[in-house]
C-alpha cells in the first residue's frame, strides 16, 4: 500500500500519537534517527544533522548499559512480546514521546522503543526494533520482530526490515531466504469465503447466526459464499478492550482451523474492532465492511492485509454515544457511507435498510 | 423519537444510580438488559460494564433472579473481576446452553483481563 506524498515531516514528539501516514513515516525515522546518538556514531550523527534538526530527533546521552526488559514491561505494564500481540494506543505514545522530550535520558528512550515494538503499525515497530538493538538487555526478541516485518506485503516496512535484519542479525535465516526467493506476493483467491462477525452483546443474537435474517439476507444473492455451517464464528461479546483482544485471536485460530483465507468480512459494531485487530496481528483478509463500527485510535486495520474497506453507519449513533467512540473514520483509506437515518444501532444489519438503500452495491464485489 | 427518548432515560438511570445513589435506577438499567430493543440492550450493557465493580452488586442481584443470564453474565464478564471467577465457573455448567456459552466466554475474558 503506497504512503501518502509527505511534504511535511512532523517533528518529534508531535509526531508521536498521531495515526497518519505522515506521522508513521517520521515515527519511523525519528526511531531510526535516536539510533546513532545511542551508539555513539557520530559519522552518521553529523550526515543527518540536517534531518535530526528537522524531525527535532531527541539526542539521548550513550551510557553504554542495557535497560532490563522486566523492568520497562512493569513499569509500562506491557505484555511480553511472546504474548499475543497487544495494542497501544496512540495516546500513549504521545505520553511517552513528551516524557523522553522532558527527560531526554536512555529509560525515557527505552520506554517509548519498548512501546513502540507494539505499534499498530509494522514500519514503526521494525525501527522501534532496530534503534533498541544497543540499549535493550534482550536484543533477540527484536530480531523475531524484524524477521515477522520481512514478511509484510508493504516494500518500505520489508526493506527496513530486511536491512536491520542485514545489520544487526547478518546470520538470520531469514536473510538466506530472502536471497534465494522471489518476493512472496499476498495470495489473492478470485472468490473469497465471507465471514459476518458480530458486535458486542450480540453472542446469543439470531441476525448474524445461519438462518438468522440478516446472514439469510446476505447469503441469498449478495454473499452467496457466506459460511454457513452451523460452527459460525462468534466471540464472547463483551465489553472490554481485553475481550476483544481475545476475540481476535480467536478468529485467527478459527480461520486458520477452517482453512480459510483472504476472507470477506461483514462486521457490525465492535466486530469490526475485532477485525481490524486481527489484521493488526497478521490476519490477511479481502475487503472489510464496517457496520456501525465505533471508532478508537487502537482499532484500525493493517491496510497492508486488507482489501478494500468500506464503513456504512448511521447519523449521531446512539450505542457508539454511550460507548465513548468516534464515527467517523479520518482515515481516506477507508470509504464511507452515511446512511440517511439517525440514532440506531442496529440498522445497518436490517435487511430491509440494505434494501432500501442499495447498500449492496455499497459494499465491495 | 421513542429509540432516543428510551436511551435518553438510560442516561438518566446511569447518572440518577451513578452520582446519586439511586439503587432502583440501577436495577431498572440492569433490567433494560431484557428490552426487547437491541439499542436499548447494547447501552444499558455498556453503561453497566462502564461502571466496573460499581455495578456487580446490582448484576449480582440479577444472577440470583436469573434475570437476563447471558448478558448478565456477559457484563460481568466486561467487568473483568477476577473475584468473580468461582461464580461463573459455576454458571458455566448451567443447563441453559445460552448461559453456559456466556459463563465461559465471560471466564474466558476476565482470565485473560487478569493476565494483561
Amino acid at each position: 500500500m503506497p504512503y501518502r506524498g509527505v511534504t511535511k515531516p512532523i517533528p518529534f514528539p508531535r509526531a508521536f500519537g498521531a495515526t497518519s501516514d505522515a506521522a508513521v513515516l517520521s515515527q519511523a525515522a525519528i526511531l531510526l534517527l535516536m539510533e546513532s546518538a545511542l551508539r555513539r556514531d557520530r559519522a552518521r550523527l553529523a550526515e543527518h544533522q540536517s534531518a535530526r534538526r528537522t524531525l527535532k530527533v531527541p539526542t539521548v546521552p550513550a551510557r553504554g548499559q542495557r535497560v532490563k526488559v522486566e523492568e520497562v514491561e512493569s513499569a509500562l505494564r506491557l505484555r511480553p512480546l511472546s504474548a499475543a500481540r497487544q495494542s497501544v494506543p496512540a495516546t500513549r505514545f504521545r505520553r511517552l514521546a513528551r516524557d523522553l522530550a522532558k527527560k531526554k535520558n536512555y529509560l525515557a528512550a527505552a520506554n517509548l522503543m519498548e512501546a513502540s515494538l507494539r505499534h499498530p503499525h509494522p514500519l514503526v515497530r521494525a525501527a522501534a526494533a532496530i534503534s533498541y538493538f544497543g540499549l535493550s538487555s534482550e536484543p533477540s526478541r527484536l530480531i523475531g520482530i524484524l524477521e515477522d516485518c520481512t514478511h509484510n506485503d508493504d516494500e518500505l516496512v520489508r526493506t527496513v526490515a530486511a536491512t536491520g535484519l542485514a545489520r544487526l542479525a547478518p546470520e538470520s535465516p531469514r536473510l538466506l531466504q530472502l536471497r534465494k526467493q522471489p518476493r512472496r506476493r499476498r495470495r489473492r483467491s478470485s472468490t473469497h469465503t465471507s465471514l459476518l462477525i458480530h458486535g458486542t452483546w450480540a453472542a446469543n443474537e439470531q441476525w448474524w447466526k445461519p438462518g438468522g435474517d440478516f446472514h439469510s439476507y446476505l447469503l441469498n444473492g449478495i454473499r452467496p459464499d457466506l459460511y454457513s455451517n452451523p460452527d459460525a464464528f462468534s466471540w464472547s461479546g463483551a465489553y472490554s478492550e481485553a475481550a476483544r483482544a481475545v476475540a481476535a485471536t480467536e478468529l485467527q485460530a478459527w480461520l486458520a482451523r477452517h482453512g480459510i483465507q483472504s476472507p470477506y468480512l461483514l462486521t457490525h459494531s465492535h466486530g469490526g474492532s475485532v477485525a481490524m485487530l486481527a489484521t493488526q496481528n497478521g490476519l490477511n483478509t479481502g475487503p472489510l465492511v464496517l457496520l456501525s463500527c465505533p471508532v478508537h485510535s487502537i482499532y484500525m486495520p493493517d491496510f497492508t492485509r486488507t482489501g478494500p474497506v468500506v464503513s456504512i453507519r448511521v447519523k449521531l449513533d446512539l450505542v457508539i454515544l454511550a460507548d465513548g467512540g468516534g464515527q467517523k473514520f479520518n482515515d481516506p483509506r477507508i470509504t464511507e457511507k452515511i446512511l440517511p437515518i439517525w440514532f440506531d444501532h442496529s440498522s445497518t444489519h436490517d435487511p430491509a435498510v440494505w434494501q432500501r438503500y442499495n447498500l449492496p452495491s455499497v459494499i465491495p464485489p | 423519537m421513542r429509540l432516543l427518548l428510551g436511551a435518553l432515560r438510560l442516561f438518566v438511570y446511569r447518572a440518577l444510580w451513578h452520582w446519586f445513589g439511586v439503587t432502583s435506577a440501577g436495577r431498572s438499567l440492569v433490567r433494560a438488559l431484557g428490552s426487547p430493543d437491541e439499542n436499548i440492550r447494547s447501552i444499558a450493557g455498556i453503561l453497566l460494564a462502564k461502571s466496573g465493580k460499581r455495578a456487580e452488586p446490582l448484576l449480582q442481584e440479577a444472577l440470583d433472579r436469573r434475570e437476563n443470564l447471558p448478558t448478565v453474565l456477559t457484563v460481568l464478564g466486561s467487568i473483568g473481576d477476577p473475584a468473580l471467577i468461582p461464580q461463573l465457573r459455576q454458571f458455566a455448567d448451567d443447563q441453559s446452553p445460552d448461559v453456559a456459552k456466556a459463563a465461559y466466554e465471560a471466564l474466558k475474558v476476565t482470565e485473560s483481563a487478569g493476565k494483561r
